[in-house]
């Protein structure tokens, strides 16, 4: 039978996890779904930029508002931003000046992840920690056994990036499965 | 509560996995489930799946049996960097069950 890595990729992707953040969910959702917000989320590859994004969207939606969800690196139109609708733009360091400032004068409330400052307010700045690590370890795979210490030099050996340190544990796991002959 | 039950945990490609679901009655106000087969990937890339046979059935006491004929790939695979499983899914206001099942080639 086909034995399951906990740290697959699908286990860790964005909103498949429940919140473990730093920051109150609720408290985000209640800045963000505001006419006229502007807000950026900032922070390195793998801090959970992408995974706070999808948790606005959820929570916005239980809100009641439209939400328009897009990855700026990947678009390859212009925007124009619908009426009435929550506009979550990841990656918006892509996004040209213009583009930018199309989002920000035509979306009803704007939140855009990026490495770096906008030019707006920050709703949040993302860094990946030790004990929210464990916690998300702990979700994935209970019975994985990894100290504090051991995670916090994973972390620091992949600068921070939580996506990294999952695929280094990824690999533990299928290292410490006996071998078949037709394994690839 | 439901469960399914399959005759084989071991199916060869091209032929029929076959099983039972079986309702107990006590998710009845649900009204409809979804069965379905399905192959999915895992590893450390994207998700991808292909979904087989999918069929709705009714929430309600006793076995529906499900036979359903399988094509002749993928097969299992419990590779390193990624992995193909095979499944039978119901989806119900309850939740999610997977039932794995193996596919292996005739040889």
């Amino acid at each position: 039978m086909i034995r399951h890595n906990p740290f697959s990729a699908a286990r860790f992707a964005p909103g498949v996890l429940p919140w473990v953040g730093d920051g109150d969910l609720e408290r985000y959702l209640d800045v963000v779904c505001v006419r006229g917000a502007r807000y950026q989320v900032v922070g390195p590859h793998g801090s959970g930029k992408s995974t706070l994004l999808t948790h606005l969207e959820r929570g916005a939606r239980q809100r009641g508002w439209n939400v328009l969800r897009f990855r700026a690196s990947a678009e390859r139109r212009w925007v124009v931003p619908p009426r009435d609708t929550l506009i979550l733009a990841d990656e918006a360091q892509c996004l040209g000046a213009v583009g930018r400032a199309i989002l920000r004068a035509g979306a009803t409330a704007l939140v855009m992840s990026t490495h770096g400052d906008l030019g707006v307010p920050t709703l949040c700045e993302r860094r990946m920690d030790v004990a929210t690590l464990s916690r998300l370890v702990a979700t994935l795979a209970p019975e994985h056994v990894a100290g504090s210490d051991a995670l916090a030099a994973l972390l620091a050996r992949h600068d921070g990036n939580a996506r990294e340190v999952f695929f280094s544990l990824y690999d533990e796991v299928e290292r410490a499965r006996p071998r078949a002959l037709d394994r690839t | 509560m439901i469960a399914i039950e399959l005759t084989r945990g071991t199916v060869v490609a091209g032929d029929v996995v076959e099983g039972h679901v079986v309702f107990d009655g006590s998710g009845r106000g649900d009204t409809t489930v979804e069965l379905s087969v399905l192959w999915e990937t895992s590893g450390k890339g994207d998700t991808d799946i292909g979904v087989l046979h999918f069929e709705r059935l009714a929430n309600d006491v006793g076995r529906r049996q499900f036979r359903v004929q399988l094509p002749l790939l993928p097969l299992s695979y419990d590779g390193t960097i990624v992995k193909i499983a095979w499944l039978v899914r119901v989806r119900g206001a309850g939740g999610v069950i997977d039932t794995p099942f193996e596919v292996v080639s005739r040889a």
